[in-house]
């Protein structure tokens, strides 16, 4: 069986979105950053278990200081919501509260999963001072650089979108 | 006059297509302006472009009279390697059929993307001097 499911990640704009579509799409980083307009679109198949394929249709979303400058169509059928933060600057994830509210009052349906990226910048120490200042769950931690955490990210996304 | 061809003199222009497809995604017809759709027309025009493939069953819902814009879309397409705007909409006349409607903003969008660049670097710059002088204030050690 093949289930078709569409993924969004988005969040501020320099957090690693694109590094963790390119990771996890064609296994390939970039050290150089590349603002992202508008929106790219590609898509990658996971195995689930046995009898399960799951096309994740990726869409890499122009970051944007808060989700409400995100335009209304790109949220168009999205089943899975990757929102991603800069482990390394506190701007990114200040707002994190207001932008994860208004995501699920747009996509109440959707899966939610919050990543802090770019772990390999900094020590576990200041990974755990920043995750127990949030005032939402973050999910997990994940370096587009090294590809920590990327796979499974995608994997657990995909397995709770098939619950 | 064919319907595609009055729809193309109400938004004539030599970097957009018109597409009219059913709305199960069977082509009827492209005026291909942008790329030639004769080799494709076995497969849905929703598989054409993985953004549309995703979407395809909220698409099908599209209300008569209803428009819906995705900009500043990049790379949709082995055949369009630019960024497009895609507006998709079911006309009054038709009750079974959708008209895509792609448009080449490839130049435009291109010096949209090296200003947004040079905002970016600059902001993002600032945050990590602002946060390493918290830090230095705080005697603490930077994060980076």
């Amino acid at each position: 069986m093949e289930i078709k499911k569409k993924i969004i990640l988005t969040g501020s704009f320099g957090v690693g979105k694109t590094s963790l579509f390119s990771r996890f799409i064609y296994s390939e980083f970039d050290e150089k950053y590349l603002t992202t307009i508008g929106v790219k679109v590609d898509k990658k198949t996971i195995n689930i278990d046995n009898d399960t394929n799951l096309n994740i249709m990726l869409w890499d979303i122009a970051g944007e200081v808060a989700q409400d400058k995100v335009p209304l169509s790109y949220f168009l059928g999205t089943s899975g919501i990757i929102y991603v933060f800069d482990l390394t600057r506190p701007m990114t994830y200040n707002n994190i509260m207001a932008d994860i509210e208004y995501l699920k009052n747009i996509l109440p349906e959707a899966t939610v999963k919050i990543i802090g990226n770019k772990k390999d910048l900094v020590t576990t120490t200041h990974i755990e001072s920043v995750i127990s200042g949030l005032p939402v769950e973050c999910d997990m931690t994940t370096s587009a650089k090294t590809g920590e955490n990327v796979e499974q990210l995608f994997q657990s996304m995909g397995e709770a979108l098939m619950i | 006059m064919t319907k595609l061809n009055k729809y193309r003199l109400t938004h004539l222009s030599n970097s957009t297509q018109f597409i009219l497809f059913s709305t199960e995604g069977k082509l009827l017809e492209s005026c291909d302006s942008l790329f030639s759709t004769s080799t494709l027309s076995d497969q849905a025009v929703f598989e054409w472009f993985p953004f549309l493939e995703g979407i395809a069953d909220s698409l099908k819902t599209i209300e008569q009279g209803q428009e819906i814009l995705f900009q500043k879309v990049q790379k949709p397409s082995a055949s369009l390697s630019g960024a497009y705007d895609f507006k998709l909409l079911r006309p009054l006349t038709e009750t079974d059929t959708l008209l895509l409607i792609i448009t080449d903003y490839t130049q435009i969008y291109r010096q949209y993307q090296a200003l947004q660049q040079q905002f970016n670097e600059l902001y993002i710059e600032k945050q990590h001097m602002k946060t390493k002088l918290t830090s230095l204030q705080n005697g603490t050690t930077p994060a980076r």
